[in-house]
């Protein structure tokens, strides 16, 4: 199989020690395009699409086989392994976060740290937890893809743009990165949204580091506590950043963090 | 102020105390965080995303929104500006298509379902009366009836084609029709379609040619059945429009790029052709150029459509040209990969020598009795020895009895169904239980069936009802090399050696009953029979090794009687064998000693049995 195709793997870097970049639900490897530079001159940069996103190849994807956050991970190592990749360093943003934990739980080998961006155990309110979100709110939303054509695909079809509103872009690139299936988007959303990763936490070696914000819808900061009371050798740190997606809203920040703690040592 | 009516709020409680994400239902504030927010951060602006505005007290407003950034000189974001437009009207609509929408498509689907279903108890009883009418039209030699039958045999097998079509239809409209394709010879593929009509173009005095180009590689890798549906399809309709001249079928290459052929495909005739007026409908189902011509001519007008589909799937399209009273050109041009020609699957040659199949055992699994009767009325012709089990399980205690060299096998039964028999069959231990061919029977034309006929490890199915021709081939396809090999072979011997204690090789009830208590005249003719095995013995060996076929059967005649009364089934299976295996010898493959050896053993082995009585 071609996983540079089917992941749509772009390999990049002038150093030797792989940072792999995972983009989480919703958009696509481009959501790095402001982190990826401050590290391009000392590692290299692996970054790829989930299939059913981006530029993936969409032939690949099935709903049978992708019914588990697994399947992902499981993809993740085989884009490891082809690219004979060793102690690599994980950032995984939102569900990516919990894809990469459950990788590292499988080959534990592969990995030397997992960052992860606004991670979630469990979107849901549980007894004893919270998630952020109630039943309803999550079977709602999945009514509302259902029904939503506009809203979750139809208005994400790619436009032609000028240059001038966007001069960082390309015109091909407008509206694509989140641009999907309809039909792969809700599967993803079902997927990610009732997921509960809760009793894999203790089973990850990998030493971690939390970036949680201060105010972010998706993951809020019981989650972030959460994580951090339940994974082994962690660190958590709150950004002042809010929203969820710090990458994009604050890489600065983002960059900081990172930096940081591969220098720590931890 | 129109927002904050639409929200229901007064504009104190919006105006710098609210975010947009504050005043949108759920699922809009995920949509926002995972896709609005990334987007305008990449690119600047969003356009046309839909939202649901919550209105305080309950209750939606469905929106469209604009957002841009604001920048100042620098690039610096300042803020957004965004637009909403209430859409509630539209969203209405919107539901209105959606329900239309779901409502259509599911119709679809149940058609689909009934169609299959219907076509199923409409095929059971057709298999009957397509079954029954091919003996009648066999025996019944009265010049009056075999017109009648005729005529019962042209409709019945109308009207199953006209079943096959409107589902062929159907399955291709609900998607459920995909290539299967494979290496192929296209040549051949032509040369066979043309084949099929021979008869009918030479009753008419209408030449049938097939001028494929030069330039073209033998094989190809592509879906060979339906592309033979299309050609089917093109040429039986010219072979019917036309009276006299000819119908031409070329192939030519247009262009190649790398390994793949862009190939032009065409059915010509010099036929009545088609009214200029008429020429778009032809392809719509169910629409034929006139009226009369379905009077005139038959069909349903279903054969275009098909065939027009079938091509979609290979991105062509169905053309064609046409001059009234002067003939049509249909033709498609598609691209077709240039394919390996050693995987080419030759199928079995047809086999004249029916002799072929004569000697083979066959086990039949099924419990509708009028279907065992039209099935066993041919295995009976073609001198095929079989036994009839009436449901899945007793076929599988069938099997374990005795050696057979295929099973028929319905998939609907009761008690066991084929499907759970196949399964059993396959989980017995030994060579010969995983190598047995199965084919399934099935009225049934449920394309989805077919992937679990594989997977629970059938060899391949006979639609019914079935074709006679089309039956003889399947036989011929999966038994002649297998009821000769050296399994069946072993089994037989196997079972003679290993199971004596439960069966024996002969059985001496049948000469106790001659007998009739005499015991001087049992033990004299007991001693008779060791004396004509002996001798059986030595003949069949010298028949063998000469390879002298008429010696060898005349002692299979000879021998017959004393085989039937000691009811030793595994030697006269042994020795028919070895008889079929001279028959079709070529000279350099038959081993007398590979037959010889076990039916010596065999010989033995009732030797022993019957001195142990003497």
């Amino acid at each position: 199989m071609d996983l540079v195709k089917r992941n749509n793997i772009k390999v990049s870097g002038k150093g030797n020690k792989a940072m792999m970049f995972a983009h989480g639900f919703g958009c696509d490897q481009n959501m790095w395009r402001y982190v990826t530079p401050a590290f391009v001159n000392d590692y290299k940069i692996v970054l790829f699409d989930h299939v059913g996103s981006g530029h993936s190849d969409l032939s690949s994807y099935s709903s049978s086989r992708y019914n588990h956050l697994q399947a992902y991970a499981n993809d993740i190592l085989e884009v490891c392994y082809s690219l004979n990749l060793e102690d690599v360093i994980f950032v995984g943003h939102s569900v990516s976060s919990m894809i990469g934990t459950l990788a590292a739980i499988k080959d534990p080998k592969m990995f030397e740290k997992i960052i992860m961006i606004g991670p979630s155990p469990r979107y849901m309110n549980d007894i004893d937890y919270v998630g952020g979100f109630s039943k309803e709110d999550i079977d709602g939303l999945l009514d509302s893809m259902d029904s939503n054509y506009l809203g979750w695909s139809g208005a994400m079809a790619p436009v032609i743009m000028g240059n001038s509103e966007t001069p960082q872009l390309g015109q091909e690139l407008a509206n694509s990165f989140c641009a999907s299936d309809p039909e792969i988007s809700k599967n993803f959303a079902r997927v990610t949204f009732t997921s509960d990763n809760r009793a894999d936490l203790h089973k990850l070696k990998t030493p971690s580091l939390i970036l949680q914000c201060s105010d972010d819808v998706i993951a809020p900061i019981e989650v972030g506590h959460y994580l951090a009371k339940n994974l082994m050798n962690n660190k958590l740190v709150i950004m002042s950043a809010t929203g969820h997606c710090p990458n994009l809203s604050a890489p600065e920040e983002t960059i900081l963090h990172i930096k940081e703690y591969l220098s720590s040592g931890r | 102020m129109t927002f904050a009516n639409w929200t229901g709020q007064k504009k104190t409680e919006i105006i710098n105390l609210k975010r947009f994400q504050d005043l949108i239902t759920i699922g809009g504030k995920i949509f926002y965080e995972t896709h609005h927010a990334p987007l305008i951060k990449m690119q600047g602006f969003v356009n046309e995303l839909y939202y649901e505005l919550t209105v305080k007290g309950g209750g939606n407003v469905p929106v469209l929104l604009n957002s841009k950034q604001i920048r100042d000189d620098k690039g610096n974001v300042l803020g957004y500006k965004s637009t909403f437009f209430n859409i509630t009207d539209r969203k209405k609509y919107e539901q209105e298509l959606l329900l239309a929408k779901k409502k259509a498509e599911q119709a679809v689907v149940a058609k689909t379902e009934f169609l299959s279903t219907i076509s199923h108890e409409i095929r059971t009883p057709l298999n009957a009366i397509i079954g029954l009418t091919n003996i009648l039209h066999e025996q019944d030699k009265n010049p009056d009836n075999r017109e009648y039958l005729n005529i019962l045999k042209f409709s019945s097998n109308n009207l199953l084609g006209l079943i096959n079509d409107i589902l062929d239809l159907s399955k291709i409209e609900a998607g459920k029709v995909v290539l299967e394709e494979k290496d192929f010879d296209l040549r051949q593929l032509l040369h066979s379609i043309a084949g099929t009509f021979k008869l009918k173009t030479e009753k008419k005095g209408v030449k049938i040619l097939v001028e494929p180009d030069k330039n073209l590689p033998v094989a190809f890798f592509g879906d060979d059945l339906k592309l033979g549906q299309v050609f089917t399809n093109l040429v039986g309709n010219a072979v019917k429009f036309t009276e006299d001249g000819s119908i031409t079928i070329k192939a030519e290459v247009n262009d190649k790029v790398d390994k793949t052929y862009q190939i032009r495909f065409s059915v010509k005739d010099t036929g009545i052709g088609i009214p200029s007026n008429k020429l778009e409908s032809i392809f719509e189902e169910f629409t034929q150029a006139s009226s009369q011509i379905s009077i005139k001519y038959g069909g349903t007008g279903l054969g275009q459509a098909i065939s027009q589909r079938i091509l979609e799937l290979y991105g062509g399209k169905l053309m064609v040209k046409s001059e009234l009273n002067k003939g049509s050109e249909f033709y498609f041009t598609i691209n077709l990969p240039k394919g390996n020609k050693d995987k080419i699957i030759v199928s079995p040659k047809s086999i004249e020598q029916e002799r072929k199949l004569s000697g083979s055992k066959i086990l039949l699994c099924e419990d509708n009795p009028v279907n065992v009767i039209v099935v066993s009325k041919f295995l009976k012709d073609w001198d095929i020895d079989f036994d009839v089990a009436v449901n899945g399980q007793e076929g599988l205690a069938k099997i374990q009895e005795q050696y057979y060299d295929l099973i028929l096998m319905d998939i609907k039964m009761p008690v066991m169904d084929g499907y759970e028999t196949t399964r059993a069959i396959r989980e017995l231990q030994g060579d010969r239980y995983s190598k047995l061919p199965i084919i399934a029977m099935t009225a049934s034309s449920d394309l989805s069936a077919t992937p679990k006929i594989e997977n629970v490890g059938m060899n391949g199915f006979i639609g019914k009802p079935f074709d006679p021709k089309d039956f003889y081939n399947k036989l011929v396809k999966y038994l002649p090399l297998n009821f000769l090999s050296d399994t069946s072979i072993e089994a037989l011997v196997k079972d003679s050696a290993e199971e004596t204690k439960t069966k024996k090789a002969v059985s001496l009830e049948r000469m106790l009953e001659i007998a009739e208590g005499d015991d001087i005249f049992y033990k004299g003719i007991i001693n008779e029979s060791i004396k004509s095995f002996i001798e059986i013995q030595d003949e069949l060996r010298e028949a063998f090794q000469n390879e002298d076929l008429q010696k060898a059967k005349d002692i299979e005649h000879k021998s017959k009687m004393v085989l039937d009364i000691l009811k030793a089934e595994n030697l006269a299976s042994l020795i028919k064998k070895a008889i079929c295996a001279l028959e079709l010898k070529d000279k350099k493959s038959f081993a007398s000693e590979k037959y010889l050896v076990p039916l010596e053993k065999e010989i033995e082995a009732i030797v022993s049995e019957l001195k142990s009585h003497n």
